[in-house]
């Protein structure tokens, strides 16, 4: 027997193994649920109630459309993750597929108490996308939230998940944590996380139908003004509106933002900031933590609605950086105070600013650390430098009892 | 024009030693225990490492022999060598299963759950089967190409990490927060064993490529080594800065997880394939030059043909791999802590010490002879 | 001693008879040559009537009767001709298969052979195989000679060097190699000469015959380490790089020797272009290579077993479109892949005019058709098609062959073991390449500096 044909014996075994024991990992794509999100509240028959959004993938095809609707809500009750989809493929005869979920959404009540026990699954599991994004919400209202439509976006969490992407790239209202990040400031000292937290407007079962698409007057909205705070594992409070953006602007992530002050009664000026950047430091006085904030971007005019207020020289630019510094100093420092007194939890990662500039002491403080922080003295340095005012110099307003020609 | 293949260039040595080094290193999370200063470990046992890459040149070109196992002959006799160089095939078989399990373990964790490890672990062998059977030159030439397309994927997933950023460079702060000496005996037992140490295949296979040793081709392997040193480096920095210290502990796979976290634009997301590519195209030229060590060493004492013995022995190592232990912590812990220092040591540093001490004593007891021979 | 050509001259006629059998092409004319008894062997169908009367017959008339032997007459008459002596019936008949015609006169010891040729020729055409824009609208055409004449009206040079072999069982086919003397490789010289020499006694008649001897590794090659090109200019560049060409008689390409994976990416066009257009297209070529060649089985990779690398948008797509389908996607894919596969060798095959409609037709057919009915999903038919079109954008036809057949290995192994496959198909692939010799040299090269 020469070479060649033992080769080839060979390679008929290899196909005959091959063709025995491959196919292992194969799936179809016509036969998969696509889950795109879970949502997770505390449950009555099991340890949880999970709830999932799968996707009717006929509806994205020109050919197969049936006009039903894009995406559809389903629930059970288990012990873990990896339970409930096992109940999942008694009732739908698809196999659930999890690489494309995007979103988690969280009970708050779970978070108040630190119970993360669903999200060890999410985290291990090889399917699971990195950029996974988490936010929190109230557990009456996750069903609504799965099932209310968005204009021109009609899966539920695609909806939320743009939203976030949008406010936070538009004006930093909020930062889409992802999974990771979540889990890093979890498991390391310094930094306690934040999440989304996301609210229903104004819960309506009309806005559960793809019919409310046609509808003009839109009351129903997904509500993603707040950050929930996090003390240790446990969340503590929200933090709303402007205070929610400070605070991701103070947390180095909000890289543009929109901030206003008054220059008479009832009157604005609005300047857009650009590469807004954070430097953070800590220092110790006498063993008391003294918190240093640097902050300086780009910034330029959005609307000036003082007269006679701005005529487009160096010297208004110069008066309008004083006044926005000001505004702007206030403002963090109040946020700050606000969560070192009502919170007593350091979200912004004044803690990874020691742990860099002074370790040793870091940690002395490490397991102490947020009491250090509630008890901190805080100094805040802003400096905005407003370069630009768009495509015209002066305001209008300044012309109408002023005209020229 | 077109070229013969008659002769190495240094260049070959280099992309050989430099795939080698990578090897299973970038997949294996290095210096898991070191925190923020894993990065600097690796750093500096790079500088460790290119002395024991001369050193081991030096080893083969002092004894002007061409296989370690010619130096065994001549420090320890016939027996004494023979013996030695059985410790040593074994040694090169045990570590090239490891190697072969580290692969086959990425593929079952993170590519084809439900595929059976004896599976994967088949698929792979006969890849290396076949690497072998088209015979030296071959293979080194194609391990060029395997250079190539490393350099490319790594180049392009780089570029893909600082497009995401999605990374922060103060997750390496404090540098060596808790003192060097937190770091130092991580150095010495594990880092510098794995992957550095292993380059001792080598002495296995330098002396067959360059016969006469000049000092380029030294230069140049040392310059590898550097090389791969610094990628190594750069890899573990990018894992630490896209996700810190304490999820890098955690992770199986840590480079593999690194990849995963790209996202650009929604659209150029779980690009772990592409690295999981990469990694294997490392594994291959690792797998393949111990397993070429080993089976050299059998041919050499044997006397039998090399491409007889390849299809035995790679069913040999691939079977090994299935026992080389029981479940992934045992693998893992078995490979950075039991194993470097109990196996690696013996095998990469004392032994070869002690067998240049010899040669060195010989060849000066020798010289008046040689001298009066001429 | 060889046996002389006819014992006396009377026999002379039975043993022609015998020799050359009935054809009734062969034709045997006595003649007087200055009052001898002589005979005019020629085959009718290899010598034009014009060509022998002016070549031959005209000067026989006027000098026969003043010569005293066939050498002289030679000299005299017939000097700007080629002609052999010879003193035996194997050559003869070998030389008349040759376009000659033969001469034997009573008391001549030796038959004189002279060529006249003069059958009707093909008049040089353009390339129809490998046309191009800017380079010379030559292309070869079927006699070894016009080809010759091409080549050195271009290398006009006395290093070009051109040696004939006389192959096939019948030692009749000529072959020609030629090359530049001083640029050659001697090594790559003697094994082409030896290839070319242990082909005697074989059936080679044609240039696939020959191609299909001259190969390396016959049973285990796999991809071409010979190129057939119809075009002159091909051929030179070949030539000035030290390359071997090999000339056949009756077939209109030639065999360019050794040739290695690299040389199926250029096109000689490419002189022509600016570098930057250069890398760019060359770039191109590799790129479609590896989509002809893996395209199909990453598709098949990615949607059964690697499903979470798609983007979630496209995902949902595709999850949509393979919905409500009978066969799995391998299935699918193969069908689709079979049909185009017969589609294509079915248009080659027609004649020209039905050809373009049947192209239509199937495409029709078979894409539009099948996704209406619900057989097959669109995303299958745009694949199918992207591969089928990039194989054809290499610049030389016979490379494609290989590159659709492997295609089908790497869905298998696609299909088995997903993406994790085709990387392992693609090492596997790639040392087999770089195992391969053509002539010697390595099949894939690399400019890696010597010390």
């Amino acid at each position: 027997m020469n070479t060649s044909k033992r080769l080839i014996a060979g390679m008929v075994c290899m196909l005959v193994i091959m063709l025995l024991s491959g196919c292992a990992d194969r799936v179809e794509p016509g036969e998969l649920l696509v889950v795109t999100a879970v949502g997770v509240t505390k449950g009555e028959k099991g340890r949880y109630h999970f709830y999932f959004e799968g996707i009717n993938p006929s509806e994205f095809t020109e050919t197969k459309r049936q006009n039903i609707s894009n995406s559809f809500v389903f629930d059970n009750e288990a012990d873990a993750l990896s339970g409930a989809i096992a109940i999942i493929s008694q009732e739908i005869p698809l196999k659930p597929e999890f690489s494309h979920m995007q979103l988690i959404a969280i009970d708050k009540q779970l978070l108040e108490k630190g119970d993360y026990d669903y999200l060890d699954f999410a985290d291990r599991f090889d399917q699971i996308r990195n950029t996974l994004t988490l936010v929190a919400v109230n557990g009456d209202e996750l069903g609504h939230i799965f099932a209310t439509t968005t204009p021109s976006l009609t899966i539920p969490s695609f909806g939320i998940l743009r939203q976030l992407n949008e406010l936070h790239n538009s004006v930093g209202g909020n930062y889409p944590t992802s999974l990771l990040q979540f889990m890093k400031n979890l498991t390391e000292s310094g930094h306690n996380p934040t999440l989304p937290y996301v609210q229903i407007q104004n819960p309506d079962k009309k806005a559960e139908s793809i019919d409310y698409a046609k509808q003009l007057n839109k009351q129903t909205k997904i509500n993603l003004k707040s950050i929930a705070v996090f003390k240790e594992e446990k969340l503590v409070g929200e933090l709303k509106n402007l205070q929610a953006r400070d605070a991701v602007v103070l947390q180095g992530l909000g890289r543009n933002t929109l901030y206003n002050y008054n220059c008479g009664p009832n009157k604005f000026v609005s300047i857009a900031l650009q590469f807004a950047s954070v430097n953070k430091k800590v220092t110790y006085k006498q063993d008391k933590p003294v918190l240093k904030v640097y902050m300086h971007a780009a910034g330029t005019i959005n609307s000036i609605q003082c007269a006679n207020y701005f005529n487009g020289k160096s010297e208004d630019y110069n008066r309008i950086n004083k006044e926005i510094d000001k505004s702007i100093k206030q403002d963090l420092m109040e946020t700050l105070t606000t969560v070192q007194q009502k919170y007593k939890s350091d979200i912004f990662g004044f803690g990874e600013a020691l742990r860099i500039s002074n370790y040793k002491k870091f940690k002395q403080v490490k397991d102490r650390w947020d009491e250090e922080f509630s008890r901190a003295e805080v100094e805040v340095e802003v400096k905005i430098n407003v370069q630009r005012s768009g495509i015209r110099g002066e305001p209008f307003t300044n012309r109408i009892k002023n005209k020229k020609y | 024009m077109l070229r013969k293949m008659d002769s190495y260039s240094p260049y070959q040595l280099f992309v050989l030693i430099f795939l080698f080094l990578e090897g299973t290193a970038i997949l294996m999370n290095v210096g898991f225990d070191l925190g923020r200063d894993a990065w600097l470990a690796t750093l500096v046992c790079t500088f460790f490492g290119m002395f024991l890459v001369w050193w081991y040149i030096s080893l083969i070109r002092h004894s002007k022999q061409k296989t370690i196992y010619d130096v065994f002959k001549l420090a320890l006799g016939k027996v004494g060598g023979t013996l030695l160089g059985v410790l040593y095939i074994t040694y090169f078989l045990y570590i090239c299963a490891r190697d072969m399990r580290d692969l086959t373990e990425l593929i079952k964790n993170a590519v084809l759950p439900a595929l059976p490890l004896e599976w994967t672990a088949l698929c792979f062998m006969a890849i290396i089967i076949y690497v072998l059977w088209i015979g030296t030159q071959n293979f080194i030439h194609l391990f060029m190409l395997f250079g190539f397309a490393f350099a490319a994927i790594l180049a392009i997933f780089f570029a893909l990490v600082i497009a995401d950023g999605n990374y922060d460079f103060h997750n390496l702060l404090p540098v060596l927060g808790d003192g060097p000496m937190s770091v130092l005996p991580s150095i010495f037992t594990q880092i510098l064993e794995f992957p550095f140490g292993e380059l001792i295949a080598f002495t296995v296979i330098i002396g067959t490529m360059f016969p006469m040793l000049p000092s380029k081709v030294s230069k140049m392997a040392m310059l590898s080594v550097l090389a791969a040193g610094l990628l190594l480096t750069l890899t573990v920095v990018v894992e630490l800065v896209t996700f810190g210290p304490s999820i890098r502990e955690r992770a199986m796979f840590p480079l593999v997880s690194a990849a995963r976290n790209i996202s650009i634009g929604n659209f150029l997301e779980r690009i772990e394939m592409f690295i999981i590519f990469a990694i294997l195209l490392t594994v291959v030229v690792k797998v393949c030059i111990f397993a070429y060590a080993a089976i050299q060493g059998v041919a050499w004492y044997s006397g039998k043909p090399f491409k007889s013995l390849i299809i035995p022995y790679v069913l040999l190592t691939t079977v090994i791999s299935f026992y080389v232990s029981n479940n992934m912590s045992e693998h893992i812990n078995a490979g950075l802590r039991f194993v470097p220092f109990f196996i690696h040591i013996p095998f990469q540093f004392i032994i070869p010490a002690l067998l240049f001490i010899l040669i060195l004593i010989k060849s000066r007891w020798r010289k008046p002879n040689e001298q009066s021979a001429v | 001693m060889n046996n002389p050509l006819y014992e006396n001259w009377d026999e002379l006629e039975s043993v022609i008879q015998r020799t050359f059998g009935k054809t009734t092409d062969f034709v045997k004319v006595p003649i007087v040559f200055n009052n001898r008894k002589g005979w005019i062997l020629y085959y009718s169908s290899l010598v034009g009537s014009d060509d022998l009367s002016s070549k031959l017959m005209l000067p026989l008339n006027l000098y026969a009767g003043k010569t005293d032997s066939l050498k002289q007459f030679r000299a005299e008459a017939l000097a700007s001709i080629n002609y052999q002596y010879l003193s035996e019936w194997v050559s003869i008949a070998r030389q008349l298969n040759k376009n000659s015609v033969c001469m034997l006169v009573e008391g001549e010891p030796e038959a004189l052979t002279i060529e006249i040729g003069g059958y009707s020729e093909r008049a040089l055409s353009e390339p129809n195989i490998q046309p191009s824009v800017y380079g010379p609208k030559i292309a070869f055409t079927e006699d070894i000679v016009t080809n010759l004449s091409l080549l050195r009206r271009i290398l006009r040079t006395k290093s070009l060097q051109i040696e004939s072999y006389d192959i096939s069982s019948d030692m009749v086919t000529g072959a020609v190699l030629v090359y530049l003397d001083g640029v050659i490789d001697p090594g790559l010289l003697e094994e082409a000469r030896q290839r070319i020499r242990s082909l005697e006694g074989k059936k080679v008649t044609t240039l696939t015959h020959l191609m299909k001897q001259l190969r390396d590794n016959q049973k285990t090659n796999f991809f071409p380490t010979l190129m057939m090109n119809e075009r002159q200019d091909a051929c030179i560049a070949k030539l000035m790089e030290g390359r071997a060409v090999v000339l056949i008689d009756g077939t209109p390409s030639a065999i360019i020797m050794p040739v290695v994976f690299q040389d199926f990416f250029d096109s000689a066009e490419d002189a022509y272009l600016p570098k930057a257009m250069l890398v760019f297209l060359r770039l191109l070529r590799y790129f479609t290579f590896f989509i002809a060649l893996l395209l199909p089985g990453i598709y098949i990779g990615v949607i059964n077993y690697n499903y979470e690398i798609i983007p979630i948008n496209l995902a949902m797509e595709i999850a949509g479109l393979r919905s409500n389908l009978p066969f799995p996607s391998v299935i699918e894919l193969l069908l689709v892949e079979g049909a185009f596969e017969i589609m294509r060798e079915g248009s080659i095959r027609m004649p020209k005019i039905v050809g373009n409609a049947l192209t239509v037709v199937g495409a029709l057919v078979i894409g539009q058709a099948a996704v209406q009915a619900g057989i097959v999903s669109i995303v299958v038919i745009i694949i199918v098609a992207f591969t089928g079109l990039c194989s054809y954008a290499f610049p030389h036809y016979n490379f494609s062959f290989s590159v659709r057949l492997m295609r089908f290995a790497f869905i298998g192994i696609a299909s088995i073991l997903g993406i994790f496959g085709i990387f392992l198909g693609c090492i596997a692939l790639f040392a087999y390449l770089v195992s391969q010799r053509s002539f010697g040299y390595p099949y894939l090269q690399f400019n890696i500096k010597r010390p």
